[in-house]
């Protein structure tokens, strides 16, 4: 279900109308646009980076910075790709307290196991609830047009860079998650030569926790982590369409070993061996949403944790509302862009 | 130039409407680019 602003009066003491909205009908999903950070005033570029974020951002604000060092210390392009349903590719409403607070209220009144609800996270939440199979379907859309997005820029076929021009990725949070199925399955070999830098991600979904006032509440998260964990298994027991394409399809199949430890272990392994020196990983001592412990696990101790010395979270790394902190966070954040940046140079 | 000096300046720059954003304090600029998701609706079905 999902709220819209145009079912809200202006009559505080309207009740709010919830319609069952097809993603399809979401026209800022489908036509978009998506900022590049250059350097210099040439009219084509090479070996852009490709920057992923992480779920239920609504802005770029955040990234901007992390883009504009990436974009200076490498001299490579880097491009701000929004996941489906994310950033502007949703409704500007699921970002605006005010028309969130009435789908808040309702929902709060009437999943009462919807713990760390607000008004940043349900629109996501709402939608989650709504269709768990959302999360891999929004996934689904993501990773082709990602793969669109690769296959232009290779051929020739993106206004900004030059023919061949080999893309890497920095990717944070669900971003990695993405990146790594898309690199697991490496369609048309695309990502052959393709570097991963991840920060605060790169474990199996099983061992996320989303449950945040900033990503989902715990209604969406139980939700989606059922599906995932519990049902999908079912379903794969039978050939239907879901199950064929998570069996057969190389990215259905990638997505599946991604769920859990347990699925597609041996290839999963092989295929994180084959690109250990293709990937590098950060991750935060006090991560909750990723633990940094999973993530070793995940990838076989390729990855490295960091600490920093004040109150972070994986949702906020670099805080910045606190003045007093300005020397810590600065030299936190140049601790791991230097370090992306040198990988990805 | 420290991040969260960059986070300040940049915020203020940002505009999603403009096609070309120059950095004034640097050589960086930002173009935007548009793009067509052609991900058709593929119906899965699942769960009977």
């Amino acid at each position: 279900m999902v709220f819209s602003s145009s079912d809200i009066s202006d009559n505080k003491a309207a009740i709010p109308i919830y319609y069952p909205s097809p993603d399809s009908k979401i026209s800022e999903n489908y036509r978009f646009t998506y900022p590049v950070f250059v350097k210099g005033n040439q009219e084509k570029y090479n070996h852009p980076i490709l920057l992923l974020h992480g779920l239920n951002e609504r802005s770029w604000l955040k990234y901007l910075p992390w883009a504009y060092y990436l974009a200076e210390h490498t001299g490579r392009p880097v491009i701000l790709f929004p996941i489906a349903f994310h950033i502007n590719r949703s409704p500007l409403d699921w970002a605006n307290p005010r028309a969130m607070l009435p789908l808040l209220n309702y929902r709060k009144k009437n999943q009462p196991t919807a713990d760390s609800a607000s008004f940043v996270n349900v629109a996501l939440s709402e939608r989650l609830s709504d269709d768990p199979l959302r999360f891999f379907t929004s996934g689904r859309q993501s990773a082709y047009d990602i793969i669109r997005l690769v296959g232009q820029i290779h051929n020739g076929g993106h206004p900004l860079f030059e023919k061949d021009s080999q893309t890497d990725i920095f990717a944070y949070s669900i971003g990695a998650f993405l990146s790594e199925i898309i690199m697991l399955a490496n369609p048309d070999g695309l990502f052959s030569e393709t570097r991963l830098f991840m920060f605060c991600g790169g474990s199996v979904f099983s061992a996320m926790n989303g449950i945040s006032k900033l990503i989902m509440d715990k209604k969406a998260f139980d939700g989606i982590y059922k599906f995932y964990m519990h049902d999908i298994d079912q379903e794969m027991e039978h050939n239907r369409p879901l199950s064929d394409y998570l069996k057969s399809n190389s990215l259905g199949y990638s997505f599946h070993s991604m769920i859990d430890f347990k699925n597609h272990q041996r290839f999963r392994d092989q295929r994180f061996r084959e690109m250990r020196k293709r990937i590098s990983t950060i991750t935060l001592k006090n991560d909750k949403v990723v633990p940094a412990k999973d993530t070793f696990h995940t990838l076989d101790g390729n990855a490295e944790m960091f600490d920093f010395p004040y109150e972070y979270t994986h949702e906020t790394p670099f805080p910045v509302t606190n003045q007093t902190l300005v020397p810590l966070v600065d030299k936190a954040f140049e601790s791991v862009f230097s370090r992306a940046a040198k990988f990805l140079c | 130039m420290l991040f969260t000096e960059m986070y300040t300046r940049l915020k203020s720059l940002f505009n999603l409407e403009a096609n070309r954003i120059n950095i004034p304090f640097s050589d960086i600029s930002i173009r935007m680019q548009e793009f067509s998701s052609s991900d058709g609706f593929f119906i899965f079905g699942y769960f009977g």
